[in-house]
């Protein structure tokens, strides 16, 4: 159940992410993100992956589509169901062993619709002390829920100190403030830590440089709406 | 209350065979809860008001507001007519036997005029409903601050019969979608979304999970509120009985300009009606969308209005709104046989 097991090949209970896979989908996760603040919505962004493949990745498009339930999980997963029509293939036996990376604590709303999937595992950035549904607000992730699909494992990221030094270095107050409100900033994304609880790769220098590009990029147009 | 726009037409719908319940948040449903204190008779009266202020500064009833400091007694024909709450017992000192010298220091408070103590049960939190209220006053006299629409509710009393007719019908509009969904394979749920100023539908949904397992009809029915007002992402046409209306015809010919000109904004004000309690997905995005209220025939066991959680009430969201459940429950036995 270490870390470093691959998940290529892996099935059912003893499915995990390594933490490299991890990082690189985070890293992408990001991306999403970004493209969801330049287009005027939450900085969000996740990706879904099924035996090293990405199957669906979303970020928030709330205001584009007028619907508050478009997340941007919301958005992965239906893709996930897409790329499942498309080669008619099992929905339920590709999610359960698809993991979830995602750069916020999904909502309660998308830690439901997680479960309702089947999906086994989630790695997150930062919690979501708004909304969170893998524990910070409810925790649906682990709750006895039997008609709600089943529980998942979820992976929470956790504070580097290299990031807020690197935030401070470069004074970044505006994105420090910025920061604060999307992703109350102490727990942003700097390292992931695995799941027997060490930190598993430290590149918070590359995520941070990313995220501060991304609320600096288009500070400007910053959405009025809730992180979700 | 909202205007009646709609006749009543008390013949057609049976709106006695039901009655709408609050969903209250647990604080307000709970047992009251109780603490351990120590009160002593007032053997003489006049010493009441210099006893209450003495014990005041002794022994502050921090938190506990809602407590009346002193009660008449109970028995009838008692020696003493009043009775005073002295201290909690988790603030008494400790005391190998219970007495009134032991709990009250000499130079603290004079203790001429009081009785030996004993120990009684009030209640540890204020009460939020009159039924918490009736029970809390059964120990000691509690102050209780009513919400009187609650109190109303709680009788199943807050909907006049014109406005329970008005529901009815709502709630038949979604029955009607939940059995054309059956038809075409899916679970029997529907869902109506309508603007209670207007008292216009604006959105009709069923269960749509065939296609996709998250189609749930409440989330049918917050995507074509979208497609209302130009937005929206999915396609369900070939779901006759699920639409929509656009809201430019959902104008009101008598409300004031700066209302006939209010731009609709996701679900903000409008009510949900669901044939039954929605899930923990459905109950987040309703909270997402910012529903005005929702009504719900029968319970769903993961259900997240009231059965596993009370999503509406929930004290971190940044949104909440009113539940009423038991709409058309008991008159349409099959609004229970399918869900």
């Amino acid at each position: 159940m270490g870390p470093e097991k691959e998940s290529k090949g892996a099935s059912g209970e003893n499915f995990y992410p390594s933490a490299v896979e991890t990082d690189k989908w985070m890293a992408a996760a990001f991306d999403m993100a970004k493209d969801a603040l330049e287009n005027g919505e939450v900085p969000v962004g996740c990706l879904m992956v099924y035996s090293d493949e990405v199957v669906g990745k979303g970020r928030n498009e709330v205001n584009e589509t007028k619907n508050a339930t478009r997340h941007a999980e919301m958005v992965a997963l239906d893709q996930l169901l897409d790329w499942c029509r498309h080669r008619n293939l099992d929905v339920r036996s590709v999610c359960k062993q698809t993991a979830l990376y995602v750069t916020v604590e999904p909502c309660i709303m998308c830690a439901a619709a997680l479960r309702l999937l089947n999906i086994p595992v989630v790695g997150y950035g930062c919690r979501n002390d708004r909304f969170g549904g893998c524990g910070s607000v409810l925790d649906i992730s682990s709750a006895d829920l039997p008609q709600t699909g089943i529980a998942f494992k979820v992976y929470a990221g956790s504070w580097c100190l290299s990031v807020f030094v690197e935030l401070l270095f470069f004074k970044y107050v505006c994105a420090c403030l910025v920061l604060e409100k999307y992703y109350s900033v102490l727990s942003v994304c700097g390292c992931f830590q695995s799941c027997n609880g060490q930190p598993a790769q430290t590149s918070g220098g590359c995520c941070i440089s990313r995220l501060v590009l991304v609320i600096l990029g288009s500070h400007a147009q910053l959405p009025h709406m809730d992180i979700q | 209350m909202e205007p009646q726009r709609k006749r009543w037409k008390g013949s057609e719908c049976d709106t006695d065979s039901w009655v709408a319940y609050p969903v209250l948040s647990d604080e307000q449903s709970q047992d009251v809860e109780l603490i351990e204190a120590f009160a002593a008779p007032v053997l003489n009266k006049k010493e009441t008001s210099r006893l209450v202020r003495e014990l005041n500064i002794l022994y502050p009833l921090n938190g506990l507001q809602h407590i009346k400091r002193v009660r008449a007694c109970k028995e009838k024909g008692s020696p003493h007519p009043l009775e005073v709450l002295v201290c909690l017992i988790g603030d008494a000192p400790d005391m190998k036997v219970t007495s009134i010298d032991s709990l009250l220091p000499p130079d603290g408070v004079r203790h001429d005029g009081l009785g030996e103590p004993f120990v009684v049960k009030v209640p540890a939190r204020p009460p939020l409903t009159r039924t918490q209220f009736e029970l809390a006053s059964k120990h000691w006299p509690t102050s209780f601050h009513e919400d009187k629409q609650v109190t109303v509710a709680l009788r199943g009393e807050l909907f006049s019969p014109p406005q329970k007719a008005t529901m009815h019908m709502h709630m038949m509009t979604a029955l009607t979608a939940a059995k054309a969904g059956k038809k075409m394979g899916m679970e029997a749920v529907g869902a109506v979304v309508v603007n209670p100023a207007t008292e216009r539908i604006i959105a009709v949904g069923h269960d749509c999970r065939g296609d996709n397992p998250l189609h749930h009809a409440v989330m049918v029915c917050i995507d074509l509120v979208a497609r209302s007002q130009g937005g929206g992402c999915y396609s369900f046409d070939r779901y006759p009985a699920c639409r929509w209306i656009s809201p430019g015809s959902d104008t009101f010919p008598n409300v004031p300009d700066a209302e006939a000109s209010f731009q609709p904004y996701i679900c903000t004000g409008y009510d949900l009606y669901v044939t039954r309690e929605p899930c923990v997905m459905c109950a987040m995005a309703l909270v997402h969308s910012r529903i005005g209220r929702v009504f719900y025939g029968t319970t769903s066991a993961d259900g997240a209005l009231g059965t596993k959680f009370k999503i509406h009430t929930q004290k971190d969201l940044n949104h909440h709104f009113e539940v009423y459940r038991g709409i058309l429950k008991s008159s349409d036995a099959i609004l229970c046989g399918w869900c």
